[in-house]
């Protein structure tokens, strides 16, 4: 029944390929069959070579080597025997289909053995050149400090004696070999002891073990329960080396048992590490241990005692941190806290511990909110007034807890006074955000005039007097509250305050880092709502230290903020950052004061590092939209040293259509302005220079709507005869461009190919394959054509579109996205496109162990043998794998016969004449048909000629 | 690629082509060196010293002996003596001092027969206890030896008169977490693996897998003991929980084929016991990751504990020859080296990477 089906499936294939003998876009074709045929013979002579081989795959019908059956299949078993009988080859060659399988199957069970493959040992090419140096540098490390480490070892005096080694076992027991024999006997046999062993004899251990060996018959032999491990080793006959290494040795086991949740064993180990050396992981290890415990204050000192031995170490603080909470040491708990966040402001897990214990204080508040307010309070005057009582670090760590309420009550009082003098002060303390955003009365924004001497000298001396009162020019208050709005996720109101901010003054830095954090965090809260917010907390309580910090500084620093708008922006580093994070949070306005408060003159030194297609967009558009009707000489003097920056015309190219067209808009606008700052006729130089440049320049339009990959840069060109001397100046920065054009959305991978391929003409190849990949060939070609007047140009243009040509027909076939494999089914393809003619593939059969493959072909000349073979081993070496070894093309000299071996296939390229007379198709597929060998009689022929391997029947169709 | 950055990378670092057949290759403690121990084609035994040298291997020293040796062991040595306890084809248990290699510093007449496998612990700081060696014999016996008493075993475990004898593949030490505890697991060629009580003086527990034990080891000596891994000749491994012993079950397990062909070896990562190699008679090595279950333990119909075993997980898997692979050894010292040897008279230094991050 199954052989009949076998044949059923083989004849449909076979009148598929009869049909459709090349057609290898059909998953169905079969190379498969013990000689697959193809050209050389007629279609009878195939069908005769097609015998189905003894078929072991009979539990699988041939309908189920199908993409829509695997797909639709969620049987693992009957997937993993689909997947062995495609390996098999036994029903045909299907690479594609093998894989689609393999990766199915993943899909179902990561896991599963079948998709366990044998590799071989990774080499230094598996590497990184960053990665191997590493691997070797630590070796190397290794070798010299373990060849010092044995020269100490070679120096020290052998103790062999003095060491406290247990004794020799005293009984000479013999132990038999089956359970059944110590059933019967019960106990091992007394052996009758010598004097000198009497010497020896332990009462205590004997006791022990006639003890043991009674528990041990009554109860077939269950191990204790409880074992007992010594916590201490008595190391005093050891050297440091072997102290050390021991040392490290019960760590590591430690780790092990804390890793499987054995967590006394875990401690036991710790504690003989420590007994060794106390080693501050050791310690810190073991007090982790004793936290899953519950050992709290054990743990304590354990952290204690890492911590003296580091004074910084994060993890024992955090432990500490812990086990004083569930000790009920709140204070302390929180300094161990801040201590932590003071190192590593960032710390998730601190963070998320002070977090906790502010919600927390949070429902306590709610019990008694006037004395918490009261300490708000406290704390909102340390940072205002430069207050320098002592007791100051103490009580800012003691908001919110009870006992510092307790300890500072000295201190609140003064406060309270404070309190009654300036009621407002309150409301727009950031302190309070844990109330409300308090609002702001409109008295305190109101005005935006510009900062003035006078008033910061104002401001200071009220400071000075302590009197918090608020300033009309209230940017502090607005950044406060924008913290606040913050601290409670409202974003939205938290970006508004801080553009007000930058409104009043734009070199505000931190108003600038907060925005774009905001915006961030804005962008992150829509997507999930859940894990922001340990991270909310951490931008929260980092600012809040760093506004510490600040305040500790004093006024003079808010002062001097304000007052130093050209210190800030002469680095061109934090203008990038101010003006990178406008571009990100799409802020016209802060774009737009930013270039206000920059000269013209430095703007392209600023600005060079970061000049981008999106960022030059959104300068456009700031100048456009907020700069062009109140300073259109700003904006001019602007664009005229833009233009000077040297990747400008690069980066013209990349501005999208309505940024050209506001570009132009601004220009003609400015023809409209009556000034003298600047004439009519520099308007139209700039204009020319802006506009016309991009004439010749290419036009990248971005198709964002297609998928990744679609980065389909629709380039052409528009020919400006003006400019053509000058372009063909260009043809190196051109180059570039293209390079640019293909930037702008692809990953670093490509871009390097691009650029690549470009510069090297070594490998053009490679360009020409990421082209056909990224379906841009064409347009990559135009671009050459017709950009490049030169014949070098030309030539290479021409060369790249060739191999780029060349490649694509591969890719029509369904299923086949990347060409990755240098398999059967690319040569032959290649070698189609490549017009060789009677291609014949013949699958050698696994016995033979030569080969997969043999493929013959034939040319029309020499001359085409020699370019199919010279093409097939470019194409080769692209795809090459690392792995693979290097091919060679035997016969370069000779005309008529050239051949490469590429492992598992090997490929003749001959001229007609040849292939007729060597007639290398019967040589590796003798049967019945061969009419010389039907000749022979099978007995004369060697012992060892494999002879129509396995079936001597002609076929039935 | 990408997927070769995650995962633990085994890298064949150095190879070298031996003149001689290869059984046993060993890292010397505290030092970049490691012995190889064979037989030459003249039948005569052989142990050469390799020390790396900037990604090279010199030959520090070469001894001849006059019988094949087939297994050795420094695990009942103190660090500063470093003495190497061999066991040869004729039975002799040797231990050698390598700076001077003439003469043994302790020998005995161990074994009628070849010694197939060695082991030793109390030395190096690696268990408690009294430095002992135990040896595993084709004549079926499984001895243990202290190098402070002559001539005579302190522990001698044989069959009964009368049982048939089997051959015993491999034997390992176990338990050593305290000065009075201490196993023995040896494996036989029928499948048989018992384990001993050094303690009680009792055989403990036993099973058969079905298939000649090749290797089994414990996960590490000196702990209460933990897991087993034992090797069979058709390709399966066995890991046991060891922690606890149902009165009629034994111990859970848990088995996985991995190799096509046999497994002639398996090493646990010194520095981290739930980590392991496997070498398989086709050449290939596997890495391997033990996760322990969630609940190690639970209750049977009765009320009893009973083991639970857990999974293992393939980190990675190479070819490196044709040969089986007779041996292999990690380094004690440094993490992710070690040395394998096979049947293809070469010695090979590999380099695993990312094993602290398994």
């Amino acid at each position: 029944m199954g052989t009949g089906r076998v044949a059923r499936a083989r004849s449909s294939c076979l009148t598929r390929q009869t049909l459709h003998p090349y057609n290898l876009t059909e998953e169905i074709l079969d190379y498969s069959s013990l000689s697959t045929i193809l050209g050389v013979m007629s279609a009878a002579e195939a069908a005769s070579a097609l015998v189905s081989p003894g078929s072991s795959c009979r539990s699988v019908p041939v309908e189920h080597l199908d993409y829509s059956f695997i797909q639709s299949c969620s049987d693992l078993k009957h997937l993993e025997h689909i997947l062995r009988v495609l390996r098999s080859g036994q029903e045909g060659f299907y690479p594609h289909l093998t894989e689609f399988c393999e990766k199915h199957i993943e899909k179902l069970n990561p896991k599963s053995r079948v998709l366990r493959k044998e590799n071989r040992p990774a080499t230094v090419a598996s590497f990184s050149a960053e990665e191997w140096r590493n691997i070797s540098e630590d070796l190397q490390l290794w070798e010299s400090h373990v060849r010092l480490n044995e020269a100490q070892l070679k120096r020290q005096p052998i103790f062999s004696d003095v060491k406290d080694v247990p004794p020799v076992r005293s009984s000479h027991a013999s132990i038999q070999t089956s359970l059944s024999a110590v059933e019967k006997t019960g106990r091992t046999p007394c052996v009758p002891r010598s004097y000198r062993d009497w010497d020896r004899f332990d009462v205590e251990t004997e006791c022990a073990n006639i003890d043991q060996s009674d528990r041990n018959t009554r109860h077939a032999s269950v191990s204790p329960a409880v074992p007992e491990i010594t916590e201490t080793i008595n190391s005093s006959a050891l050297t440091a080396q072997e102290k050390d290494a021991l040392a490290r040795r019960e760590k590591d086991k430690g780790n092990e048992a804390f890793k499987s949740g054995d967590y006394e064993e875990a401690v036991a180990y710790y504690s003989r590490s420590v007994s060794l050396a106390s080693s501050a992981a050791a310690l810190n290890n073991r007090a982790q241990a004793l936290i899953r415990l519950q050992r709290w204050s054990s743990a304590l000192n354990d952290c204690d005692a890492v911590l003296q031995l580091e004074p910084g170490n994060i993890k024992a603080l955090l432990r500490r941190a812990a086990a004083h909470k569930h000790l009920g040491h709140q204070q302390e708990s929180h300094d161990d806290l801040r201590a932590v966040l003071l190192i590593e402001p960032h710390n998730a897990t601190a963070l998320k511990l002070l977090m906790d214990e502010t919600e927390s204080n949070r429902c306590e508040e709610t019990h008694g909110t006037s004395r918490k307010i009261l300490i708000q309070e406290v704390d909102e005057e340390e940072e205002d007034e430069d207050a320098q009582d002592g007791s100051r670090e103490e009580m800012r760590d003691s908001r919110g807890t009870e006992s510092g309420i307790m300890g500072n009550t000295q201190k609140m009082h003064s406060c309270t006074d404070i309190q009654t003098d300036e009621p407002t002060n309150h409301s727009s303390s950031s302190r309070g955000w844990g109330e409300s955003a308090a609002e702001l009365t409109p008295a305190d924004t109101h005005t935006t005039a510009p900062p003035t001497e006078h008033t910061h000298l104002k401001f200071a001396l009220l400071k000075d007097d302590g009197n918090a009162l608020l300033q009309p020019t209230n940017k502090k208050a607005l950044y406060r509250r924008a913290l606040a709005n913050k601290g409670l996720k409202d974003y939205a109101a938290c970006r508004s305050d801080l553009q007000q901010v930058l409104c009043l003054d734009v070199s505000v830095t931190e108003a600038e880092q907060l925005l774009m954090e905001v915006t961030h965090l804005m962008m992150e809260s829509r997507c999930s709502s859940g894990p922001r917010r340990s991270i909310t907390i951490t931008e929260e309580d980092d600012d809040e230290d760093e506004d510490e910090g600040s305040g500790a500084v004093g006024s003079q620093r808010c002062s001097a903020v304000v007052s130093s708008v050209s210190l800030r922006s002469s680095n061109a580093f934090e203008f990038g950052q101010a003006l990178n994070g406008a571009v990100s949070c799409g802020d016209l306005l802060t774009c737009a004061e930013l270039l206000r408060s920059v000269a013209s003159e430095r703007l392209p030194r600023l600005v060079g590092t970061q000049l981008d297609g999106r960022t030059l967009g959104f300068i456009i558009r700031a100048l456009n939209t907020h700069l062009l009707h109140t300073h259109p000489e700003l904006v001019l003097k602007h664009l005229q040293q833009l233009h000077t920056t040297h990747r400008l015309t690069m980066v013209l190219m990349l501005l999208d259509g309505e940024d050209r067209a506001r570009l132009s808009q601004i220009f003609q606008k400015l023809h409209g302005v009556q000034t003298e700052a600047f004439s009519q006729n520099d308007v139209t130089n700039l204009a020319n220079k802006y506009l016309n440049a991009e004439h010749y320049l290419l036009r990248v339009q971005r198709h964002s709507s297609r998928p990744t990959g679609g980065a389909t840069a629709d380039t052409h060109r528009r020919h400006s005869d003006r400019q053509k001397d000058e372009q063909q100046e260009d043809h190196e920065e051109l180059e570039v461009r293209c390079c640019v054009s293909f930037d702008i959305n692809h990953t670093n991978g490509h871009r390097m190919i691009a650029a690549r391929c470009f510069w090297s003409n070594r490998t053009l190849l490679r360009a020409g394959a990421w082209c056909f990949h990224r379906s841009l060939e064409r347009k990559i070609t135009n671009v050459f054509n017709k950009t490049t007047e030169t014949q070098k140009h030309s030539r290479r243009a021409q060369k790249y579109t060739t191999t780029a040509e060349q490649l694509p027909h591969i890719t029509h076939k369904p299923g086949l996205v990347d060409v990755q494999e240098f398999d059967v089914s690319l040569l032959v393809s290649l070698l189609k496109q490549e017009n060789a003619s009677d291609i014949c593939v013949i699958r050698v059969p696994p016995e033979l162990k030569y080969t997969d493959h043999m493929i013959i072909v034939s040319g029309s000349s020499p001359r085409h043998l020699s370019a199919i073979a010279e093409f097939l081993l470019k194409v080769f070496k692209f795809l090459r794998k690392d792995e693979e070894p290097h091919v060679r093309l035997e016969g370069r000299d000779c005309d008529d016969w050239k051949c490469i071996d590429f492992g598992p296939m090997v490929l003749h390229l001959m001229l007609a004449d040849s292939r007729q007379m060597y007639e290398l198709e019967k040589l590796w597929t003798l049967r019945s048909y061969d009419e010389q060998l039907k000749r022979i009689p099978p007995e004369t022929l060697p012992s060892d000629f494999i002879y129509d391997l396995k079936h001597t029947s002609t076929p039935d169709c | 690629m990408s997927s070769t950055l995650e995962k633990p990378q085994i890298i064949a670092h150095i190879q070298k082509s031996l003149n001689y057949t290869v059984f046993d290759s060993r890292w010397i403690p505290c030092s970049a060196k490691f012995v190889c121990m064979g037989n030459f084609a003249r039948g005569t035994g052989v142990i050469q010293i390799y020390e790396i040298q900037q990604g090279e291997l010199q030959l520090v020293k070469e001894i001849e002996k006059a019988k094949p040796i087939k297994c050795g062991t420094f695990g009942a040595t103190s660090l500063q003596q470093r003495h190497l306890a061999t066991g040869d084809f004729d039975g002799s248990l040797n231990v050698w001092n390598l700076e001077m290699p003439e003469c043994p510093v302790y020998s005995v007449k161990a074994h009628k027969e070849i010694i197939n496998s060695i082991d030793g612990v109390g030395g190096l700081g690696i268990g408690d206890g009294a430095p002992e060696i135990v040896t595993g014999s084709r004549d079926g016996t499984v001895k243990v030896w202290d190098s402070r008493q002559k001539d005579t075993p302190v522990v001698n475990m044989e069959p009964m008169e009368g049982e048939t004898k089997r051959d015993c593949w491999t034997v390992a030490f176990g338990h050593a977490f305290n000065d009075q505890d201490r196993c023995v697991c040896a494996g036989y060629d029928n499948g048989d693996i018992k384990l001993f009580d050094l303690r009680n003086m009792s055989l403990r527990w036993e099973t058969n897998i079905r298939n000649g034990v090749c290797s089994v080891e414990f996960d590490r000596k000196d702990i209460n003991m933990n897991k087993l891994v034992a090797t069979s000749l058709e390709g399966k491994f066995h890991v046991f929980d060891m922690r606890t012993q149902h009165p009629t079950n034994g111990f859970a397990s848990v088995s996985e084929k991995a190799h096509k062909s046999t497994v002639w070896q398996v090493r646990h990562l010194p520095q981290n016991r739930d980590v392991f190699m496997t070498a398989g008679g086709a050449g290939n090595l596997h890495l391997w990751k033990y996760e322990y279950p969630a609940q190690r333990t639970k209750k049977d119909a009765d009320n009893v504990d009973m083991g639970v075993a857990g999974s293992v997980n393939l980190l990675q898997n190479v070819t490196l020859s044709t040969q089986p692979i007779s041996s292999l050894d990690w380094s004690p010292d440094k993490q992710g080296l070690c040395v394998c040897s096979s049947f293809d008279q070469s010695v090979r230094v590999l380099i695993v990477t990312k094993l602290n991050t398994v």
